[in-house]
């Protein structure tokens, strides 16, 4: 699977982009993957609202479950991705690309750095399949 | 894959959406093989089935089937079942979760009754096909004239060189057939209907579509819209329970309860006014008072809206009628309509 190497990751399968002092927010392939492209909605939070590392910003709901969505960065939420309201699916055809998430101007620019890289990412996404 | 009650059902072979839509367009195939199916034999099998449920199996013609209810004295729901009336046995299809609990139920309340109980679960599989062009692609794999089978009604014939019963019966709201056949035959009938009906649209269907398909059809599962504390009358299935037979279990508390003044609650269909979805076990609100809970919800694949069936207070059971659903702390409108939320178009 391809993951981006100018992304970071968190283990809970969201990525980040950094765009000086902002970060875009999206979920991976392999979550995915995971929803086998079910999604039906995506609750995400209100632009200027404070989001936390490590704490959930939103959900992303498939037909059968719902999963919390993790902040990479604490900061304020500039911008959401307005599309997703109307048409959740975009998520599941464009993880990386279209089916962005949230931006958000960070607080502490360290945080970035402390991320997951694409190959410990993919690290964590192997022992995990190992697992089952 | 996932575990359900000991057996290895798919929730997804693509995507629950994908497959939900292609058995209202075109056609699936269910592998039913969890159900459990139990065979009444002997000379007391129908005044025993007459005894056990709260349909009119005496009453029934040969080559009838029926839904209903095997209720405890209190006239609670131990099981829904289908209830196929054949020449010399009875058959009765019940839920996967209360196999065993049916067999024991029957078994103990034999009482005098010169019937065999036979539990045909692993001798027998089960296989339903639905949706518009279920019937025309079955009919290519059978010399039998599927139009003479109604609704309600089967037949024991030959499909794809299987010997099977196949009645018109289904839980999705779409025209279709299920299909009982010796389960050394299953795999064969199922390769031969899913490479016969490709070029129809046909599809593999899992459980996670089941569950969606049947709740557009407002049709009630056990172990969420029914349960022991429930009787058929709450969940609105009064036509399910014929209570000028003789006797039956369940018989004088179900009499109580159809002359009841009021009912406390009432089974009532959901329709989320924005974009939410409710599950269940989410609590129902009207002006800020606690009236209900959710008894099955999910994002209906074809109203493209969130849909649920939950247990409300009487009062505010009625057709158009406001309520808040309480989603992950916040509330979201949502409206009482009229069952079912699908219907399909008949000819």
């Amino acid at each position: 699977m391809e993951l981006p190497s100018d992304l970071r990751y968190l283990k809970t399968h969201e990525w980040a982009r950094r765009d000086g002092a902002e970060v875009t927010v999206g979920v991976t392939e392999y979550a995915v993957e995971a929803l086998e492209r079910d999604i039906v909605f995506v609750e995400l939070p209100a632009v200027h609202s404070q989001v936390k590392q490590g704490e959930p910003f939103g959900v992303i709901e498939a037909v059968k479950a719902v999963y919390d969505l993790y902040s990479p960065v604490t900061g304020r939420v500039a911008e959401i991705n307005e599309a997703l309201a109307n048409d959740p699916g975009v998520v599941g055809r464009s993880p990386f690309g279209e089916g962005w998430m949230i931006r958000v101007e960070m607080v502490d620019p360290s945080e970035f750095d402390q991320l997951l890289t694409a190959d410990q990412y993919r690290t964590t996404i192997e022992s995990e399949e190992a697992k089952h | 894959m996932t575990d359900f009650n000991g057996w290895l059902m798919p929730l997804q072979y693509t995507s629950i959406t994908e497959e939900h839509q292609r058995v209202r367009q075109a056609a699936g195939l269910f592998d039913l093989g969890h159900m459990g199916r139990i065979r009444l034999r002997g000379p007391d099998r129908i005044d025993f089935a007459q005894r056990m449920t709260t349909v009119d199996v005496a009453g029934t013609e040969e080559g009838g089937v029926s839904y209903g209810f095997l209720c405890n004295d209190r006239g609670g729901i131990i099981d829904d079942v289908t209830i196929y009336r054949a020449g010399d046995y009875v058959f009765l299809v019940v839920n996967s979760a209360n196999r065993l609990k049916v067999l024991d139920w029957l078994n103990s309340n034999r009482a005098a009754n010169n019937v065999e109980i036979e539990d045909a679960t692993e001798t027998l599989g089960m296989i339903a096909i639905q949706g518009p062009q279920a019937e025309a692609i079955l009919q290519k794999e059978t010399d039998f004239p599927l139009g003479s089978i109604g609704y309600y009604r089967f037949g024991v014939t030959i499909v794809s060189t299987t010997k099977m019963l196949i009645s018109r019966t289904g839980y999705t709201g779409e025209d279709g057939f299920e299909m009982y056949m010796g389960s050394l035959y299953c795999e064969r009938v199922w390769e031969a209907l899913l490479k016969r009906g490709g070029q129809h649209g046909l599809v593999p269907v899992g459980l996670g579509a089941r569950d969606t398909l049947r709740l557009e059809a407002a049709m009630p599962l056990y172990g969420n819209e029914l349960s022991e504390t429930i009787t058929p009358f709450d969940a609105g299935l009064r036509k399910f329970v014929n209570l000028k037979k003789p006797d039956f279990v369940g018989r004088e508390a179900l009499i109580e309860r159809s002359q009841a003044q009021h009912e406390p609650r009432r089974l009532c269909c959901l329709v989320m006014e924005e974009r939410s979805i409710p599950r269940k076990g989410y609590k129902v609100f009207a002006q800020d008072m606690r009236i209900g809970e959710v008894t099955s919800g999910t994002f209906s694949p074809t109203l493209g809206q969130g849909i649920a069936m939950a247990y409300l207070d009487i009062i505010y059971a009625q057709k158009g009628n406001r309520v808040a659903v309480e989603i992950r702390g916040k509330r979201y409108p949502a409206r009482v309509v009229q069952r079912p939320f699908y219907s399909r178009r008949r000819e």
